[in-house]
């Protein structure tokens, strides 16, 4: 015989499983892409200072030859 | 100078955003998008006519390749523009070497060693490295302050009758390390007319007799048609006693000049000294041992000592066998006039042109003293022996000049008597036998500039290693901090992932109610329609009807998350492209550090770099030129931020280009976007990694695709 209130409590059980899984995947989300965003700056200094660093070694290389 | 100019260039310009802001590249742009969207509006149903769509195509076929030519254009005008040609000498040759040596290489490994064409190449590279070196040369006699020298440039031999002047260094007063004191100032000061002009007699002859030597030496150097240090030292002696000579009788006509004016016949301080006597006569002169006496007397009678003897005897005998030297000397110079007449005008006029000293009047007047004057004639003296020193020297080398040319000439009397009983065409042997000595010296000299190439090598191949090692420390760090920014980042991916995960399982289980529920009303539909009591059927009617609720409501969350959840999934593939692009810069530092690590060839590094560079489409769909697979991995990569259109990638596939000419392509279509900019410095630099060889190796490379 078909159990209503098992049927009912197991479909509510699993809505607040759908509900907490998505909601922690759009917080995660949210927060990489944040933290990406973030740090693309930072990269983008990390790698324009390194670009620079290597020019000035080229320049004094070229001096230097 | 284009060869120079086209050296020093990149090989690949840091692309800028003002480029794209050029008005031919905005206006190729619109037309091309206009282009595109004509075929987008045609093959969207505008129009069934496959002629229009085709035409269309074409024309936006048209408009990309302006478009690509309109960038190489723009490209090269902006790079163009920021190049600076080099000014220095030094630099424009070692850039032609560079370019010349790079063709060599790539010519080398393309076609092999023994190829006639990579051989020709090979000739060429030393002359250009010697014009390196003379281009040294030169530069640092310049900032030296002197002429230019006879350098491998210019294909002269430096002996000693064609050198000019800075090769022959002649000393001054202060920089010859011997005590060239002006000659005859005590005589000068102290003398009366008389006295006056017997110095000036003396003096005189003594210059004369200087001339002659130096123009003996001259004539001997010619004849041995090379280089002999002892030589040029005498001859830098004789140079400075010229000038001392020189200076000496400006000064005794200045002070007979002042006589003149002031009427002044200084009293005589000294007893009556002996005047210039026939020892002092010009042969004795050059050889230096009539001098040497004059001298010494002239000290010793300040001091009141007796005077030297002469040796008269010694001095003829010298004076003989200086003629005899001089007449064979003449006898070669008339030899060496064949071949080197030019070289003797030359170190004529440098003889002629050698710089005077300034003459200073009246140097010892404010000297009262015997005793200063006795120092300088001591110091006379010495200079004297000296002279003395080296025209017995001189004498002793004509000598053995004068038996060689005799030698020579025996030699060359045997030779025409060969000559005359073989028939044989003149004396081209003994010239070709001197050719090929003086080749040999200039062969040596050869040598010696290529050692000297070789260590300049050396020590720039140091400093590149240096460079090198320098660079990789650098991408080191930046590798490293880039790590340390990353890997947060990819660690909170891993865990976002999971959720999604999750939240597609726990969607996943919702559906399979959804599913059970469906298979329930199926279920209880078919046992309505078999029972047959009211009862039951009303249960049953009850049932379905409360299921049927139910699965209205789980179809509603179902569609409702289902969304929800495949947006999620979506967004996660885009952060996933992020990452993996940030990934991918770190990891082609890494392979860039680890083949350096290697210290791998520069095929290796070049293909390390080369790899992360321009990767080719790695899938056997996109290596087929498939669109479709090209753009799956393209949008892994880059997400939404740059959607590419298919047509244009299977036409851009279909060509082989490398994946950055298509990210060029595809951002000269759509525009600069975020994501590219941090990016394309470090591919710059990895560019100019190993920028000796291996950039050459990829301009070769690069000039060779055909356009």
């Amino acid at each position: 015989m078909f159990d209503e209130e098992a049927f009912e409590a197991e479909i509510a059980q699993a809505e607040a499983a759908l509900v907490e899984s998505v909601g922690a995947a759009e917080e995660g989300i949210s927060a990489l892409e944040a933290a990406l965003d973030a740090s693309d700056g930072e990269l983008r200094d990390v790698l324009e200072s390194t670009y620079k660093a290597l020019e000035a070694l080229d320049a004094v290389h070229r001096e230097d030859a | 100078m284009n060869e120079s100019i086209e050296g020093t260039r990149r090989e690949k310009p840091v692309i800028k955003d003002e480029w794209f802001t050029d008005p031919r590249v905005s206006e190729a742009a619109e037309a091309l998008r206009t282009a595109q969207a004509a075929v987008e509006a045609l093959e969207a149903g505008e129009s069934r006519d496959a002629g229009t769509i085709d035409a269309a195509r074409e024309r936006a076929q048209h408009a990309r390749e302006h478009m690509a030519r309109v960038w190489e254009e723009v490209s090269a005008d902006k790079w163009q523009a920021e190049e600076v040609p080099p000014t220095d000498p030094v630099e424009a040759a070692r850039v032609m070497y560079q370019a010349k040596r790079a063709e060599y290489d790539a010519l080398k490994e393309e076609k092999g060693a023994d190829d006639p064409e990579v051989l020709a190449l090979k000739k060429v590279l030393p002359g250009l490295v010697a014009k390196i070196s003379a281009a040294k040369r030169k530069a640092r006699k310049a900032e030296e302050g002197a002429d230019e020298p006879a350098g491998a440039d210019t294909g002269r031999t430096p002996d000693v009758a064609a050198a000019p002047a800075p090769e022959l260094d002649v000393p001054s007063a202060q920089t010859s390390g011997t005590e060239l004191v002006p000659v005859g100032d005590e005589e000068v000061v102290d003398a009366d007319a008389g006295d006056l002009a017997d110095v000036h007699a003396r003096l005189s002859e003594e210059l004369a007799g200087v001339h002659r030597a130096l123009a003996s030496i001259e004539r001997a150097a010619g004849v041995r048609g090379e280089a002999d240090p002892a030589a040029e030292s005498e001859a830098r002696q004789f140079l400075a006693r010229r000038e001392q000579l020189t200076a000496a009788l400006a000064r005794i006509a200045a002070r007979a000049a002042g006589m003149a004016e002031q009427g002044d016949e200084q009293p005589r301080k000294r007893a009556a000294r002996p005047r210039a006597s026939a020892a002092a006569s010009p042969e004795a002169i050059a050889t230096g041992s009539a001098n040497t006496g004059k001298l010494d007397e002239m000290a010793d009678d300040q001091t009141g000592l007796a005077p030297h003897p002469q040796n008269v005897a010694e001095e003829r005998q010298q004076a003989v066998r200086r003629r005899r030297a001089e007449k064979s000397a003449e006898k070669g110079a008339e030899r060496q006039d064949r071949h080197e007449g030019a070289a003797q005008q030359e170190a004529g006029q440098e003889q002629r042109s050698a710089p005077e000293q300034p003459v200073r009047v009246g140097l010892f007047s404010d000297y009262g003293d015997r005793m200063s004057l006795y120092f300088e004639s001591r110091r006379l003296g010495k200079d004297a022996r000296e002279l003395e020193r080296k025209g017995k020297r001189l004498a002793t080398l004509e000598e053995e000049l004068a038996a060689l040319t005799g030698e020579l000439d025996a030699d060359d009397e045997e030779l025409q008597g060969i000559r005359r009983r073989h028939k044989l065409p003149d004396r081209a042997a003994l010239w070709r036998a001197k050719d090929e000595e003086v080749l040999k010296r200039k062969e040596d000299r050869l040598r010696a500039q290529i050692d000297e190439v070789r260590r300049d090598v050396e020590l720039l191949q140091k400093r590149v290693e240096a460079h090198e090692k320098a660079g990789v420390e650098i991408v080191e760090r930046a590798a490293k901090r880039a790590d340390a920014i990353i890997a947060p980042q990819q660690v909170q991916f891993t865990e976002m992932t999971k959720r999604v995960d999750d939240a597609n399982d726990a969607l996943a289980r919702y559906r399979g109610m959804l599913e059970t529920t469906e298979r329930e009303i199926a279920e209880m539909t078919d046992r309505q329609n078999n029972v047959t009591g009211v009862s039951a059927k009303k249960e049953l009617a009850y049932l379905l009807q409360h299921h049927a609720m139910l699965h209205k409501r789980l179809q509603h969350h179902v569609d409702t998350w289902s969304v929800r959840v495949a947006r999620l999934t979506a967004e996660r593939d885009r952060l996933g492209g992020r990452i993996a692009e940030r990934a991918s810069v770190v990891e082609g530092m890494k392979q860039t550090l680890e083949a350096a690590a290697r210290g791998g060839s520069s095929a290796e590094q070049a293909a390390a770099a080369a790899a992360h560079e321009a990767p080719r489409p790695r899938s056997p769909e996109l290596e087929r030129g498939d669109a479709g697979e090209f753009m799956r991995v393209w949008n892994g990569r880059y997400g939404e931020s740059l959607p590419l259109d298919a047509g244009d990638l299977s036409n851009l596939i279909s060509s082989d280009p490398t994946y950055r000419e298509i990210e060029t392509a595809a951002r000269l279509r759509l525009g600069w976007k975020r994501g590219f900019v941090w990016k394309l410095p470090i591919l710059s630099w990895l560019w100019s990694f190993r920028t000796n060889r291996m950039l050459r190796q990829m301009r070769h490379d690069f000039l060779k695709q055909p356009r």
